[in-house]
This record gives structure tokens, sequence and C-alpha cells, in this order.
């Protein structure tokens, strides 16, 4: 019995990950957008030296 | 007038992105965006951050591989019977490669969509990274290796678009004697507020290379014409930056009052240009600049022979 | 440093460790199950085949590792029943090997018992396999042909003991006998018939072997011993006790026969400590009582017959079988009675005294003795006030440097008892007369009177004539007055001529006799028990008189005897005296003065 609960288990992990898989191809983010963010990143508080 | 010397910069390298820019050593957790291939401190080779931000993802994906591969393991294990332990066997095959082949199909946009934090994550570091090279530059500066400056501020400042960092730019520009062959900058040292140094160099840059007048520029001028204007020869910058301006219809469009304002202060083979220009088109909207045109040339160019032609 | 980077190295090798170590096991895991199913499947073709055994064994090999389960239930279960069947078999088996070749007799009689106990369980379930496998099982081991060797081997080599006589450790050896199990006898009766028959066999010849060489006390004391044996090993041994009694019956009727009375007392107190092992209406018993009891009658009878040493001596002998204390007690007082000499002997053992004076009823004492040491000039004095109190005993240093005689005088004290005379030699005159009285109370002697005089007479109790004293009376034979402050001049009764006087020798005891007066001759040999008194002032020589049986005229007269000749008295009474005669007791009356 406790086998077929780790599998179920293991099944359910597995189904987590797809889903998050399929969310992230939706969102199809781009290099540029990822550029971006980086500027944004590092401009937003600019380091003076 | 400070004495300018003539040098001849680095090759910049040139990416699509600006992240490309970006190397890591691994090993000291610091971030380098100039041309050494290996790290200071520690002599490793640098590697891209998309390479590192890879490895982080691959091995995120083999942590949950394993972890559904110990899920399996202990199914086999709590298996109390012959059929059992096949299933679970099975099943955990099933599962494993219904895993190997998700990973196949959408694997990459797990790598971008992880790229993202990542830089967030490792944006202390870059940061810190870029001060450390802002103090190089300024021993460089203090030696008054002012090309070795400039070329490394022109690498930072792909990163950090401050006026700060453009004023710093201008000012060890302004070190240099401008040639036709070098490779400028002009619309990324625009800065945001009235600079002084920014005109001078933007003079020595317009009489080498005016097709880097851009738009941002021409708005720059048209903002800051006043004070250009009080500058010595302010006529005469405003002049050639009207002429820059004749290099695109947009522009001429877009800035015909600048050109109409300093129409006498074009340079002469500008002016032909724009004459020609006008006398061949005069679409809607031209008829001022046709007219200031027409004044400037019967004014100063009626018995030359290339302008004849132009009524 | 940690960065995302390495923490995501660490956790993916972490991870990879885990898994290596699941994969391990998952290996390990398969590896055993598919070995369990090859040996379960020969397990189950050796059962097919009808050997039990090997089934057994490739089945508990099988199951060796915690795999999966497998096969049919009801076939497992069995298997599982037989696995255990043959692990307490052989756990019996490692417990009882050693037990028994070290010989610890308990853990192989528990182990062998454990073995039956399981052996019955078993057989009571009702599976032909299970019991079939565990005699086979058991047959392998060895088990019970071990024990039953075991335990033969320990009856012969027991029985081999007791015929040769020579047990080393009988306790040992009957504990040995007592724990084999009844099985190996031929069950419970015969072997309390076999055990009783060689058991009796072994201690009669035994106890004929002790009896002709060992004494009374060990022979009774080892088969006591034996008797102990046999009675904490819950064997009953009547008969033992019966041949005990026997052999105790012959060998005290021997000594009292002898009349030997000292093997008698030991024998007795011997036979009366190991009165835990003898039957409780023990005829031995009775007889060393009875015969107890005749001894102390006839101690009594001699006490009766005034046989007081016969009598102690017996009870002395005696107080090793019983507390002879009161008894000797008992003697006691009508001894010191009979012979008051015994209060000095007790008080002064170390003393001799020549003469001795004995009575009863003088001076506030019940009996009294008075002892005279010449040569130390000294007297003794102990006296029993009354029959229930202890002795009293005081002396005195008599005042004097002479030889001197001492005498219970006529003269009596306010009590009316005697006075006590001392006459020694004089310095003034030929005598020097001591008049002295014991006091009880006082613990001394009280000198009534010193008078040095030519010549004493006791008239009576109080009245005293006196020849030529010294100081009032003198030259005169005057009479003297006794009271209480000694001797008092009443009236002249004649005058004296002057050479009358005659001077006062140096005390010899030739002075003595100068005086004119007969006396009969020193006392017999002094013996420091042995009274003897000189006879004051007798008549001339040749008298006799008549010895009575007792202190009085009316008793049978049994012979007569010469005052010339040494008497011996023993003590004094109302006038008369007890005196040795023939060596009996007689009586004489006690001579009167007469001048």
């Amino acid at each position: 019995m406790v086998s077929y609960f780790l599998l179920a288990a293991a099944f359910v992990l597995l189904a987590v990950r797809f889903t998050k898989l399929l969310r992230l191809k939706r969102r199809n983010l781009s290099a540029r957008e990822i550029d971006q963010h980086l500027h944004a990143l590092l401009n937003e508080k600019r380091e003076r030296p | 007038m400070r004495k300018k010397i003539g040098v001849l910069f680095r090759k910049t390298q040139k990416t699509a992105y600006t992240f490309e820019r970006l190397k890591a050593c691994k090993h000291c957790h610091t971030y380098h965006v100039l041309w050494d291939t290996h790290c200071e401190e520690c002599g490793r080779e640098y590697q891209p951050i998309r390479k590192l931000s890879a490895s982080v993802t691959r091995r995120y994906v083999q942590t949950r591989f394993l972890l559904m591969v110990l899920f399996v393991c202990l199914a086999i294990l709590c298996a109390k019977s012959l059929p059992q332990i096949l299933i679970a066997g099975g099943v955990g095959i099933l599962l494993l490669a219904l895993f190997y082949w998700m990973q196949k199909k959408y694997g990459s946009y797990e790598r971008d969509a992880q790229f993202l934090p990542f830089l967030s994550q490792e944006q202390d570091a870059i940061k810190k990274s870029l001060v450390h090279h802002l103090e190089e530059i300024g021993a460089d500066v203090k030696a008054e290796r002012y090309k070795e400056a400039y070329e490394k501020i022109r690498e930072i400042g792909h990163f950090i678009h401050s006026d700060t960092i453009k004023i710093r730019k201008i000012m060890f520009l302004n070190h240099f004697i401008l040639r036709k062959d070098m490779e400028l900058e002009l619309e990324t040292v625009t800065p945001s507020t009235y600079d002084k140094d920014f005109v001078e160099y933007l003079r020595e840059v317009i009489k080498v290379q005016p097709s880097l007048v851009k738009k941002s520029v021409l708005d720059y001028a048209r903002r800051y014409k006043a004070y250009i204007l009080l500058q010595e020869n302010g006529e005469q910058l405003m002049g050639q930056i009207a002429g820059a301006a004749l290099r695109m219809r947009p522009y001429i469009d877009q800035y015909q009052d600048l050109i109409i304002e300093f129409i006498d202060f074009i340079p002469r083979d500008r002016f032909l240009r724009l004459a020609k220009l006008v006398h061949t088109h005069r679409h809607e909207g031209w008829e001022l600049l046709y007219a200031a045109t027409k004044r400037r040339v019967d004014a100063q160019f009626a018995f030359d022979p290339d302008f004849a032609g132009i009524s | 440093m940690i960065s995302s980077y390495q923490k995501s190295l660490w956790s993916r090798n972490l991870m990879l460790v885990l898994v290596v170590a699941a994969v391990i096991g998952v290996a390990l895991k398969i590896g055993w199950s598919l070995q369990k199913i090859k040996l379960y499947d020969q397990a189950l073709a050796y059962y097919e085949a009808k050997d039990l055994v090997k089934a057994e064994e490739t089945f508990a090999k099988a199951n060796e590792h915690a795999g999966i389960e497998y096969g049919d239930e009801a076939w497992t279960t069995q298997m599982s029943g037989l696995t255990d069947i043959r692990e307490e078999l052989e756990s019996l088996s490692r417990q009882a090997q050693p037990a028994i070749k070290d010989n610890r007799e308990e853990e192989v009689l528990q182990t062998y018992r454990s073995y039956q106990s399981f052996k019955r369980e078993v057989e009571g379930r009702q599976e032909a396999q299970a019991a079939t496998f565990f005699q086979t099982i058991s047959t392998r081991l060895g088990l019970e042909k071990g024990w039953s060797a075991y335990y033969q081997q320990a009856i012969q080599h027991a029985k081999a003991q007791m015929q040769s006589l020579q047990v080393s450790d009988q306790q040992a050896l009957i504990h040995t006998l007592v724990l084999v199990p009844d099985e190996f006898f031929g069950g419970t009766e015969k072997k309390a018939q076999e055990l009783e028959t060689h058991f009796r066999r072994y201690e009669t010849a035994k106890l004929q072997e002790r009896a002709d060489s060992l004494s009374f006390l060990d022979v009774i004391t080892q088969t006591a011993k034996s008797i102990e044996l046999y009675r904490q090993e819950g064997i009953s041994s009547d008969w033992l006790q019966k041949q005990l009694e026997r052999y105790a019956k012959g060998e005290i009727g021997r000594v009292i026969r002898q009349n030997d009375l000292p093997g008698f007392v030991a024998m007795a107190k011997a036979y009366r400590q190991i009165q835990n092992v003898l039957p409780d209406k023990s005829e031995v018993l009775a007889t060393i009582e009875t015969h107890l009891q005749s001894l102390i009658e006839q101690a009594e009878k001699y006490a009766k017959q005034h046989k007081f040493t016969k009598a102690t001596d017996l009870y002395q002998e005696l107080s090793g079988l019983l507390d002879t204390s009161s008894l000797l007690a008992g003697v006691d007082e009508p001894w010191t009675q009979f012979d008051p000499s015994r209060l000095l002997q007790q008080k002064y053992p170390d003393q001799a005294f020549d003469p001795v004076f004995t009575g009863s009823d003088h001076w506030g004492a019940k009996t009294y003795a008075i002892g005279v040491d010449q040569k130390e000039r000294r007297i003794y004095f102990a006296a029993k006030p009354t029959e229930n109190e202890a002795p009293v005993s005081f002396d005195l240093a008599l005042d004097i440097d002479t030889d001197f005689t001492f005498t219970l005088s006529k003269l009596e004290d306010d009590h009316d008892s005697p006075v006590l005379l001392v006459s020694s030699v004089g310095k003034e005159r030929a005598y020097l007369y001591t008049g002295v009285v014991p006091q009880l109370s006082k613990n001394s002697f009280d000198t009534r009177f010193v008078i040095e005089a030519d010549d004493l007479t006791i008239e009576d109790a109080a009245r005293v004539i006196v020849k030529n004293a010294v100081g009032p009376g003198e030259h005169e034979l005057a009479s003297f007055e006794f009271g209480r402050k000694g001797l008092e001049y009443v009236a002249k009764l004649e005058d004296l001529q002057p050479e009358h006087e005659e001077p006062a020798d140096p005390a010899s005891p030739s002075a003595t006799e100068e005086e004119g007066d007969s006396q009969s001759g020193q006392g017999t040999p002094e013996l420091p028990g042995a009274p003897s008194v000189e006879v004051p002032h007798t008549p001339s020589a040749g008298h006799s008189v008549d010895v009575y049986a007792g202190p009085g005229k009316e008793y049978k007269v049994i012979g007569q005897v010469s005052l010339d000749s040494s008497i011996q008295v023993v003590t004094d009474l109302n006038g008369w005296y007890q005196i040795q005669f023939d060596g009996k007791e007689g009586w004489i009356e006690t001579p009167k003065t007469a001048n």
C-alpha cells in the first residue's frame, strides 16, 4: 500500500512540474525582456561612485 | 584649451543584448564587463552569465528528476510482493520517461524563465562588480590613463545610463583628438541636462562624424538652444547641428524650425544639399523652409553656379 | 560563498547521494526477492518430495532477508511453524550440550524438562508433520541420546561409588540421583524403590564400617549427617534411624552396665545433639533419661547419707547432661550444715587450719566454723548467718607471740553464745588469757577481756576463778564475773602463798604441759579439712568414754574411745562432739572440767 502512495506522490510531482512548464511556455519570455529587466535592476538605484 | 591626445580605441564588443556582456567568475562570485577573459583574483576563466544561469537551471531539473527517482525507489522498497515491485518499477519508468519528454519539449522555456530571477538574485553582485570597475576607472584617471578610463567607462555605460556616467565619458572624450575613423558615440552620451562639456564634445564630433547626430541630439539642441547660443560660436554649432539634421527627411520635417532659425549658419555644402532638396521636393509644409532657403540663396549664393537653377 | 549557483550544486549532490543509496537498496531488494522466490520454490519441491528437513532448511534460508511476501500463506505458516520447532530444539541443544559437558545438573534437568514439555506440546498439536519433523531434528541433534547417556552414566557412577563404599561427596551423590528423571528408572515408584535399596545397602555397610573403626561420637555424627542429607533431598530414611537407634542402644547399654559414668555422659550428650534426626519416640533417648534420673536419685541418696563429696562429684559428672547448678546448690546447704568447716575452706582456700571448730547456732550464725593457725597466730571465722544468706568471714590476728591453745569456753555472752578463750604464755604470769567473741554484725572479733594469771577456771557461764591474776586478785584465788565490761573482780576466795607463784616461761608448748594438767596429745596430722582439737583439762589417762550414734544418750552406743588417743572432732552440738570413729561418725559427750 505504501508503495502505491509513493508512486502517487511521484505522479503528483510530475503533474505539478508539467503545469509549471506549460505556464512558462505560455509566458514566452524573450531575451529582450530579460535585457530590459536587467537594465531596470541596475538603473533603479544607481550606484554613485 | 587642454592638450588633446590622439588615440585609437579598443574595439567594443557588439552584442544583441546587454546581459551578453556580463561575465562571471564562478569561484569568486564576481562579475566582469570588460575585455578580460580570466579572473584577476583566481585566474579562472570567466563564464557568460547566461551559461551560469543555465547551469543552475540544469541542476534544478536534475534535482527534480532525482527526487522522482527517489520516490520510485522507495515505492519499490516498500513493495510487499513481486507484482507490486513490478508495478512500481513499470510506473516509475513511465513517470521518468514522461519527465524526460517534458524536459526535452519545454526545457528552454524554463531556462529563460529561470534567467530572469537569477539576474534579480545576482543584481547585488553585479552592482558590486560595476562599482569595482568604477574604482578602477578612478585609478586610471588619477594616473591620467584617459584612454583606458574611457574604454572602461564605455563598457559600464552599456549597463548604467546615468548622467554621471555620461558626463564622465564626455570628460574623458574631451581629452582626445576625434577622428573620422574612430568609433564615437553621441547619442549615448547625451545627458538629461545642459552640460558645457557635452556641447564642447558635440562641436568636435559633429566636425568628424555628423551622421551621429540623431533625434536625441536634435531635441537636446532644440531644448538648450539658448544655452548653446551663449557659448562661443554657438550659432555655428547650431548651424552644424541643423546641417546634420538635413541628412534625413524625417529630421527635416521635424526640425524645420531649427533649420530655418539657423539657416544662415548651415555650412555651404549642407546648405547646397538643402537647396537642392527644397527645390526638388516642395512638399507641403516645407513652404517656410523653401522661403528661408530661397532667401539665403538669393542673399549669398545668387552668383554661385552650384546653386543655379534653384529658385 | 552561498550563491544560488552553489546552492543548486549542493542540493543536486545531496539528492544524488540519497538516490544512489536508494538504488542500492532497490538492487538488494530485487536480488533478495528473486533469491527468496527461487528458494521458496525449492523448498516447496522438497516439501512435495516429503523431505521436511530440507524443505524447512531451504525455507529458513529464503527468509533470511526481509524481502517480499510470496507463496501460499497456509504453507508459509506451516513452514514457519517448523522453523520455530527447529530453532527451539537447536536452542535447547545449545543449552543442554555444555551443561552436560560441564556436569551442571540443575541445568541439564531444566533443559530436559523444557524439552519434554515442548515435545508434549508439539505432539499435542495434532499435526503429524510437525511431530515427525520434531523427531527428525531431535535425532539429528542427538538430544535424547545425550540426556539418556548422561543420566545412565550418572546412575552407574553413583552405584559404583556406593558399591565400593567410596563416596567422596555424599550430598552431591544423593542430589545427583534425586535429580535423575523418573523415566530413567522406569517410573516414579521404581525410582524410589531402587534408590532406597541402594541407599540402604550402602548405609548399612557404611554403618558397620564406622562402628568398627570410629568412636561413638563420630559414628552417630556421620550417620546423623547422612539422615539429614536424605531428608534434605526428600528421601525418607526411617530404616537408617532404626539402625542408628539399634547401634546407640547397644553402645549406651554397654556403658551403663559397665557403670562408666563419664562414658555415659559423653555418649548421652552426643546422642542428644543429633536429636533432630532421631525418631519422635526415640528409645535410646528414653533410656538415657531413665538412667539419668536414676543417677540423680543416687546423688540425692548420697546427700541424704551425708556423702556430700560423692553427691557433688556425681552432680559434677552429670553437669554435662543437665543443669546441676540448682542441685549442687541444694546439696551445698545441708553439706555446710553437716560440715561447717567447708565455710572456712571456701573462704580461705589456701589456709591450713589446726584445729577447726564447727557448730551451729552460736553468735547469731546458723552454722559456723572457726579455724586456728598456730603459726600465724590467727584465728579465722566463717559462718552462715541463716540458711539462705551468704556466708560471712573474718579473722583476727592475736596479739601474742607464743603458742597458744584455743577453746570454746563455757563463758557465754549476751546471746548465750560461748566466748572463745585463747590461752597463751603470759609475761608476768604463767598464762595470758584472751577472751574473744565473733561479732557477725561488725564482721570482726570482739576482744572481751585480756588477763594474765597463773590459772583460770571457768565455773559457769559468767563466773571465773582466777589464780594470781595481774591486777585485782593478785596473789589470790579470786572469783571474777564475766560481763559486759569483761572480767570483773568479784571476791577473794583464798590467799595464795607466794611460792606458789611461778615465773612465766617464754611461750613454748612444753611450758603449758608443765602446768600439771594432763592433756591429750597433739592432734592427729593437720589436714585443712580434718578438724582436730585438744580436749582441754581432761581427767587422768586411761579414761574412755562411750561413743553414741547421735548427739544424745538416747542413741545407740556404738563403741568406746579412749580420751588419751587422738580423736578427730568433726563438729560439736549442744555439748556433744561428733567424732570420726572407726571410719564412721560417732558422738561423745563434751568432757567436763572437774576442778
